[in-house]
């Protein structure tokens, strides 16, 4: 039995089909702080009908006393395995809820996982926790200490990872494994670098442009699912195969860079952010001028998963549209 | 095999940013700037393998960079493989200039990622003088600085690849370090303000490629001293052989 938080979010949207197609996995509780619904046009109780593995508990992660509920849930239905993926995908200007959430809804995920005496945890995280800077390896590996940028969204995911890393390495009858996801190509509502490459016109910076790695949002979901499959242990780079210099992704996708000097444009980007013009941080940029690739051979060697995508076809697939037509086994009830 | 040859897969793109198209555009402007500009002369180059991992070791020297382009083109030339030259972080961090010299085959210089480019069977180049080799004066040219902390020798021992020396006389030449400005940027990655010739000057250059050292043969032990030991053997056989090739080239211009 597997259990999952954040279920109904992009990324859990994409697992939970393929748990519930997992012949090893008898059944699948998604936990999320909405109801059981993936579209506005489905009715929980007929998806809920119609997919016979899953339930379905709502659960606010970042309220007092949602690490006993949850940890009630999870007794009750003896999951096997607990999947974290209730993390935000993009910066916010709710920072008070995004710490809550984070942080101390990872914090109550640990306690459950204690109380519950949860096998397995597999929680999210980013590939941006690194941080982007010069002095970075081209190749950034799973040892490579996590130092975002004093940027709250990043800051408190660095800390969901830290707490989830400490949590493992003190209690070592749990296995317990993150995941560090690169930049992901889906929808745009609820993926940040979606939504940023989405735009017609798209801010760089003048004079660099550093290597990206793009994957698809089901590449991340099926990385997800070989983790707990084969009980990957410790931090992973969950990232796309290949790379592009930034200025190629661009071109590819015919968007007009909009070029600023890196003090200046940090300054302005900081201005908009702060007048909660703009949903980048300033910091952001440092991620346009600096490489943060890592390498996912970790991933690969461990469980065996590549992903299916590389970075050319992920962009062709994101220019023409055509993974909006991808396989969403969730949509509709059927 | 050559390790370009892994590179070009389905993605097309080398995973440390060089950008082939690019480098088949400029290849002409080298031709022009080796041939014609600067008249390389290149021996020993027999001494670079076909294929496998190898360290090419040089000698450092122009305030700008320019030895580590003339490098890359003419041992690419004449030796058939890509050469990756491993550079500073205050050249690598230059807007524009740290983007190009990536395009062109460039990495910023680490451990980490030398011993990866390697694992790769690349063809590397290490100047192990740095940022000392950029900031000697005109005064000091074709004398080799202290070879870093021996951290190519610690490189190849881990990685197996055999050392090339490679001595080159004309860098200081092309691009002579006038003065310094220093004390302005102290808080900045770039320790003084070259004052130098934008272009390069059109100084005759000479490079030599001596023969391979198995630093595993050589120092089996792995000792700190051994290693210590080990680049300064090479750095003295640099410097003879630049001696030679000053004497042998006459006048610098």
């Amino acid at each position: 039995m597997v259990a999952v938080t954040g279920a109904f979010g992009s990324i859990g949207r994409r697992l939970l089909p393929l748990l519930e197609a997992d012949p090893d996995i008898d059944r699948v509780v998604a936990l999320d702080i909405r109801p059981a619904a993936v579209g506005r046009d489905v009715d929980p109780a007929s998806f809920l009908a119609a997919h016979g593995k899953l339930s379905s508990h709502t659960l606010d992660l970042a309220q007092t006393g949602a690490d006993r509920e949850l940890a009630e849930v999870l007794e009750r239905e003896g999951a096997g395995a607990l999947i974290h993926l209730a993390l935000l995908s993009s910066p916010t200007h709710a920072l008070e809820m995004a710490h809550e959430l984070e942080t101390i809804g990872t914090l109550h995920v640990l306690h459950a996982v204690a109380a519950a005496r949860i096998g397995y945890l597999l929680s999210l995280s980013s590939a941006m926790c690194y941080g982007a800077r010069p002095s970075n390896p081209a190749w950034i590996t799973e040892d490579h200490p996590l130092d975002p940028p004093p940027s709250r969204s990043l800051r408190d995911k660095a800390d969901a990872d830290r707490q989830v890393r400490r949590f493992g390495d003190e209690h070592p009858e749990h296995t317990v494994a993150v995941a560090r996801v690169g930049a992901v190509l889906g929808s745009a509502d609820d993926h940040f670098w979606t939504r940023l490459l989405g735009r017609r016109v798209v801010p760089a910076v003048l004079g660099y442009d550093p290597l990206l790695q793009l994957m698809v949002q089901d590449d991340v979901a099926g990385a997800l699912h070989a983790m707990v499959r084969a009980r990957a242990r410790g931090p992973f780079n969950v990232v796309g195969r290949g790379v592009l210099p930034y200025s190629h992704v661009l071109s590819r996708l015919s968007r007009v860079p909009l070029y600023v000097p890196p003090g200046i444009g940090r300054s302005l980007l900081g201005a908009l952010w702060t007048a909660q013009l703009s949903d980048v941080p300033r910091h952001f940029l440092d991620y346009l001028r600096w490489s943060w690739v890592c390498d996912g051979e970790r991933l690969r060697a461990q469980t065996g998963f590549a992903p299916a995508v590389d970075v050319g076809t992920a962009l062709q697939l994101f220019a023409t549209g055509a993974w909006r037509a991808g396989r969403d086994g969730l949509r509709g009830a059927a | 095999m050559n390790g370009h040859e892994q590179v070009a897969d389905a993605i097309g793109f080398d995973p440390f940013g060089r950008d082939p198209e690019l480098c088949e555009r400029m290849r002409p402007r080298f031709d022009d700037l080796l041939d014609r500009w600067l008249k390389v002369q290149v021996e020993g180059i027999e001494h670079v393998p076909a294929a496998g991992r190898v360290l090419l070791v040089a000698s450092h020297g122009g305030a700008l960079p320019w030895d580590a382009v003339v490098l890359l083109a003419a041992l690419g030339r004449a030796s058939g493989r890509h050469v990756r030259p491993l550079v500073e972080d205050p050249v690598m961090t230059a807007p524009f200039l740290g983007t190009l010299l990536t395009r062109l085959g460039c990495v910023r210089a680490s451990q980490d990622n030398a011993a990866r480019l390697l694992e790769r069977d690349e063809t590397v180049l290490v100047f192990p003088e740095g940022m000392q080799g950029l900031g000697k004066l005109w005064r000091q040219r074709h004398k080799l600085m202290r070879f870093g902390r021996g951290g190519f020798v610690r490189l190849a021992l881990r990685t197996k690849a055999p050392i090339l020396p490679v001595a080159v006389v004309g860098a200081e030449d092309t691009s002579p370090l006038l003065f310094k400005i220093g004390g302005l940027m102290k808080e900045k990655s770039l320790p003084y303000i070259p004052v130098t010739p934008v272009l390069p000057l059109p100084a005759r250059w000479r490079i030599r490629v001596g023969a391979p050292i198995d630093a595993n043969a050589e120092i089996p032990e792995h000792t700190d001293i051994a290693v210590s030991t080990l680049a300064t053997r090479v750095r003295d056989q640099i410097q003879r052989d630049v001696d030679v090739l000053v004497q042998d080239r006459g006048s610098a211009y």
